[in-house]
């Protein structure tokens, strides 16, 4: 028999299978009200949070009735402005702009740096190569809590500022691992003939691996940014001065600050993560993408 | 042609030193500089409150944290709290985040809304979860979890002292944990169940196999490698659990969500005591190295002979 | 694909934004803030706690700017967790001027972290204040470290219909009538059988059972049962006392009667009739009830009736020198005039710390709403054994205060959550007296 009718006969099989029996369109209206009631499921506390910022705080902590969108105003959102519109207390912008620049600069910065030295690691030879790989592959295992206590120890003179914010963060094992399984993975023959042209390391990094790393390049941007920008056990310890507060400790600050209002702590939650929300709509395929592949790795 | 730079050390060893350098000195810097030292200050009683400047103390503080009848206990607790954590989260996390995989693979219109909604906690700070949470969480009627259950069960369950009960502070902290973190997990699994081969699932069709032969025979043997991930990171997160006790429970009630970390935590920055914080965390990483070790033996058993 | 093509545009768009955000970010920290030249340049540290004390400190620190402006200008930080803020600041790196809870000024003097005030600030200030209020910024030998704008009050707040409602006409309205442990069991079961959720009482458990709270609103346990926390340097025999194990084990008996409160208005909205807090709700309250609103003591354990005092003070970094003390010390004295005491009393409902001040103020004088405070201070007990002959007796006056508060309130939450108070109490007793034989005493 040929190859053609096996194709066929294969296609004629499977339209079978497909073809809508009752059983399938009850199996599928299940799947869509399962899938249906997870999602409300999942969504019940944002949509309580998102619910519950437009109304006043009495009608917010009321059972169920939370849920209820009634007498909805921006007036928590107003009161937030109100709170945070000057030095004493931090500027609403500010604490944006610090989670912003310290996440900017960890991951740039950390893409440059990781890149360069999983690049050496996986591509080029010089003395003392095998034993910083087996470091890093040390030091992949070691959660950051583990250097949290000494770090804010060896660093609390530095209290308050940028740099002790992004600086210890930039360099991440983990996303040396990332970066050097991918480029061990890479085609050698290209570097080869590169090689063989005469053109150096450094060219071959800029022109030839940087390019073909569109993939690493993005999940490790996308896992660092979520990385640094909800980062809160080091911003705990570190960071007290409300200009240099970063966003996820702020909420808890507003929140541990008596009356403990819930209206406006939830107008606060909502300008806080409606940025992220929306990257995150904008952007999914990337990050599931990322997340996904940063396992594949593993 | 120029010629590469040859050295008995290896071709290129000022360019790979160089490209290397930034992100040594900085791991230098920030991670093994940092260790030491917790290692370092283990053997001393360093106070942020005491004049006299650091003593040193021997194994005094690893005696306190383990073997001392008075402050003992509370460490211990916090380690089995840690562990009960893992232990309801991992496969709690894990079984979720399959079959919210299993549900998502079908090729169904929209698939990817419902997608989209399942990963959505996964970008919101931990912080701002547990603080959504606290009121959900909130003991009487008018807490919102108390609330739906009293709807759903026409009144008959009485409201729930979801963070106050010390025997279930700590599943309600693993509740919350679960849904800020199952996305993560589900879109790996989701990954994972993408690579298994179509046609050993028509091959199993074709042999008249169920859905629930199906589901043991091909997906949980496919996604034997994903799995294992998951369960190690899934694992390390429990075990490094923090955010969400420092907000809503500082440990309580009866050290009932007491953590390691917490413990650390405590010790270093509210009490000052930085030697006994250093100490935790000593104990700490030589407990995370030993489990992801042991699990990554026993584990990758299995893995070699695929 | 054309979508791909857009994505990336958006990214680079992104990361440019983001990027210049960041610039600009550090530019703007790096950069210091311009005033008036030649002023002498002072950081003040406050605590905020409440939206009334962030309108005064703001309002306090503003009006300062403004009177001297071209000499001093103050830069005001508003510290979400002052404790751990000072805690964790080395002594060069401390502000001129900070507000502390006066709980902590044995800790941080014993840390190097306070100047002391003798000599700056004039004498006359330190006679005006409450005699509390002295004792309150005085170390143990024998110098003052801070002033204070006020003192705190703590005892009951109740609903004089719900009382009425309930039959309880013997609602003691000075401190000497306080009700008894046991009488007051009998209060809440009315009160709570007449309340439509079933609960009598609110000791604002949402303000957190553990490790703060506590240590100011339930250590008069301690002190009604007749014990000091610490008694002869020793813990062990004084917090864990049969009697004072007793009276918690009352209290915890009364848990039932009590509204968690988690929206913080269980007493203002009228779930319950009666409320275990301090002064800080007295606007809020007197607001909600009107002249429903009566101010009683806290209930009697046996040793008489104990209530709480101390609050907020202001010190001078240890560090400050030169012509930053001298601006540091007119600041000190700027806010100790009446008229700023008062500005942050009407709005957190403090008392007043100063004789004059107390005087003007319509709630603390005598025949004020809140005239219970100012006499329950004026009866301290200060570190005696306590007596039903005196009144507020001060958090343990010594550097090992913030290791007790913890211990303290430790206990406290596993009492509140069922747990057995003798080897909760005992448990706290034995770690308070290890860390004093750590510290060498301090």
């Amino acid at each position: 028999m040929s190859s053609a009718t096996e194709q066929a006969k294969k296609e004629v099989m499977r339209r079978i299978r497909r073809s809508r029996s009752p059983k399938k369109v009850i199996k599928t209206f299940f799947h869509y009200v399962f899938l249906t009631v997870v999602t409300a499921i999942f969504f019940a506390p944002i949509a309580y949070m998102l619910i519950g910022s437009l109304k006043p705080t009495a009608e917010v902590l009321d059972g169920i009735n939370g849920f209820v969108p009634k007498n909805l105003s921006f007036n928590n959102y107003l009161q937030v402005f109100a709170t945070f519109n000057d030095e004493s207390m931090g500027f609403l912008w500010r604490f944006y702009t610090n989670s912003i620049l310290v996440s900017f600069v960890i991951v740039f910065g950390g893409l440059i740096v990781n890149s360069m030295i999983a690049y050496a690691l996986a591509r080029l030879r010089w003395r003392g190569r095998d034993a910083v790989q087996v470091l890093v592959i040390l030091l992949v295992i070691l959660p950051f809590e583990a250097i949290a206590i000494p770090l804010f120890f060896l660093l609390r003179d530095f209290r308050n500022t940028y740099f002790v914010q992004f600086l210890p963060f930039i360099a991440s094992a983990f996303s040396i691992y990332l970066f050097y399984t991918f480029f061990i993975g890479l085609p050698l023959e290209i570097q080869e003939s590169a090689r063989i042209d005469g053109a150096g390391p450094w060219r071959i990094y800029r022109a030839i691996i940087i390019p073909m790393s569109k993939p690493v390049f993005a999940s490790v941007t996308i896992l660092s940014f979520l990385g640094a920008w909800s980062s809160f056990l080091f911003p705990l310890m570190m960071v007290d001065n409300p200009l240099y507060v970063p966003l996820p400790l702020e909420i808890q600050v507003y929140f541990t600050q008596p009356p403990t209002d819930w209206g406006p702590i939830f107008a606060f939650g909502v300008i806080l993560v409606l940025p992220v929300m929306a990257v995150f709509l904008l952007f999914q395929r990337w990050f599931i993408q990322s997340v996904a592949a940063s396992a594949i790795k593993g | 042609m120029a010629k590469a730079k040859k050295s008995k050390f290896g071709q290129d060893n000022l360019v790979g030193v160089l490209m290397s350098l930034p992100g040594l000195i900085l791991l230098t810097l920030f991670v093994i500089v940092p260790f030491i030292t917790a290692i370092y200050l283990s053997f001393f009683n360093v106070d942020f409150n005491m004049v006299q400047g650091p003593q040193f103390w021997g194994l005094e503080q690893y005696r306190r944290i383990l073997v001392d009848p008075i402050t003992s206990p509370i460490f211990y607790k916090a380690l089995m709290n840690n562990m009960t954590f893992a232990l309801i989260v991992v496969p709690a996390q894990t079984g979720l985040a399959v079959l919210l995989a299993v549900m998502l693979n079908a090729k169904l219109k929209g698939i990817a809304f419902f997608r989209t909604f399942f990963f959505m906690p996964v970008v919101f700070p931990m912080s701002l979860v547990a603080i959504i949470w606290a009121l959900m969480f909130s003991r009487d009627s008018m807490g919102m979890l108390n609330g739906l259950l009293n709807l759903f069960s026409f009144g008959y369950i009485q409201p729930i002292d979801w963070l106050g009960d010390p025997n279930i502070a700590l599943l309600s902290i693993a509740l919350l944990s679960i849904w800020a973190g199952v996305g993560f997990q589900m879109v790996i699994v989701l990954a994972g169940l993408q690579e298994i081969p179509a046609e050993l699932y028509e091959a199993a069709s074709l042999d008249r196999a169920n859905f629930w032969q199906r589901f043991w025979n091909v997906t949980v043997p496919g996604l034997r490698n994903t799995l294992i991930f998951v369960i190690i990171i899934t694992t390390i997160f429990s075990l490094r659990l923090f955010d969400q006790v420092f907000i809503l429970t500082k440990g309580g009630p009866i050290d009932a969500t007491q953590t390691v970390m917490y413990q650390a935590v405590t010790s270093a920055f509210i009490e000052g005591n930085v030697g006994r914080a250093s100490a935790i965390t000593v104990i700490f990483v030589l407990i995370i190295i030993a489990i992801t070790l042991l699990q990554r033996l026993v584990l990758r058993q299995n893995r070699e002979v695929k | 694909m054309k979508l791909r093509k857009v994505i990336r545009l958006k990214l680079k768009k992104i990361s440019a934004v983001a990027g210049s955000i960041a610039a600009l970010t550090l530019g703007l920290g790096v950069m210091a803030p311009a005033h008036a030249s030649g002023a002498q340049e002072i950081t003040v540290w406050a605590m905020c706690s409440e939206t009334g004390e962030i309108a005064a400190a703001r309002e306090q620190v503003a009006a300062f700017n403004g009177y001297y402006e071209g000499d001093y200008h103050a830069t005001l930080t508003c510290k979400a967790d002052m404790g751990t803020a000072v805690k964790s600041t080395s002594v060069d790196q401390l502000p001129s001027v900070f507000e502390f809870d006066g709980e902590n000024l044995a800790a941080y003097v014993y840390a190097g972290k306070l100047k002391q005030l003798d000599g700056l600030v004039p004498a006359s200030v330190f006679s005006n204040e409450l005699v509390s209020i002295q004792a309150e910024g005085t170390y143990k030998d024998g110098h003052k470290y801070s002033v204070s704008q006020y003192d705190s009050g703590l005892g009951l707040y109740g609903s004089k219909k719900k009382l009425a409602a309930a039959g309880i006409k013997d609602v003691p309205t000075t401190w000497s009538k306080a009700w008894t442990a046991s009488r007051f069991t009998q209060v809440l079961s009315a009160l709570a059988a007449k309340a439509p959720g079933k609960k009598a009482l609110d000791i604002k458990e949402n303000y957190g059972m553990g490790p703060g709270w506590p240590g100011y609103a339930f250590t008069p346990i301690v002190n009604s049962a007749g014990y000091q926390i610490v008694t002869n340097g020793k813990a062990v025999g004084s917090l864990d006392n049969a009697k004072v194990v007793s009276a918690f084990k009352t209290f915890a008996s009364w848990k039932k009667y009590v509204d968690p409160s988690a929206d913080d208005k269980a007493f203002e909205n009228g779930r319950v009739g009666l409320a275990w807090v301090g002064h800080w709700q007295y606007p809020a309250f007197s607001k909600a009830l009107g002249k429903d609103l009566v101010v009683l003591p806290l209930p009697n354990f046996g040793a008489g009736t104990k209530s709480g005092q101390g609050s907020h003070s202001w010190g001078i970094g240890k560090n400050s020198a030169g012509t930053e003390l001298a601006a540091a010390n007119v600041f000190l004295q700027y806010i100790m005039q009446d008229k700023w005491i008062l500005n942050v009393t009407d709005q957190n409902g403090a008392v007043p710390a100063t004789k004059t001040a107390l005087n003007k103020s319509v709630n603390y004088r005598k025949g004020g709403a809140l005239q219970l405070y100012a006499d329950q201070l004026a009866a301290s007990c200060g570190t005696a054994t306590p007596t039903a002959k005196c009144v507020t007796v001060p958090r343990t006056i010594s550097a090992a205060w913030p290791v007790i508060n913890t211990a303290f309130g430790t206990a406290m939450q596993t009492i509140w959550n069922g747990g057995d108070a003798k080897t909760a109490l005992h448990t706290a007793a034995v770690t308070i007296d290890q860390d004093n034989t750590d510290h060498s005493g301090y």
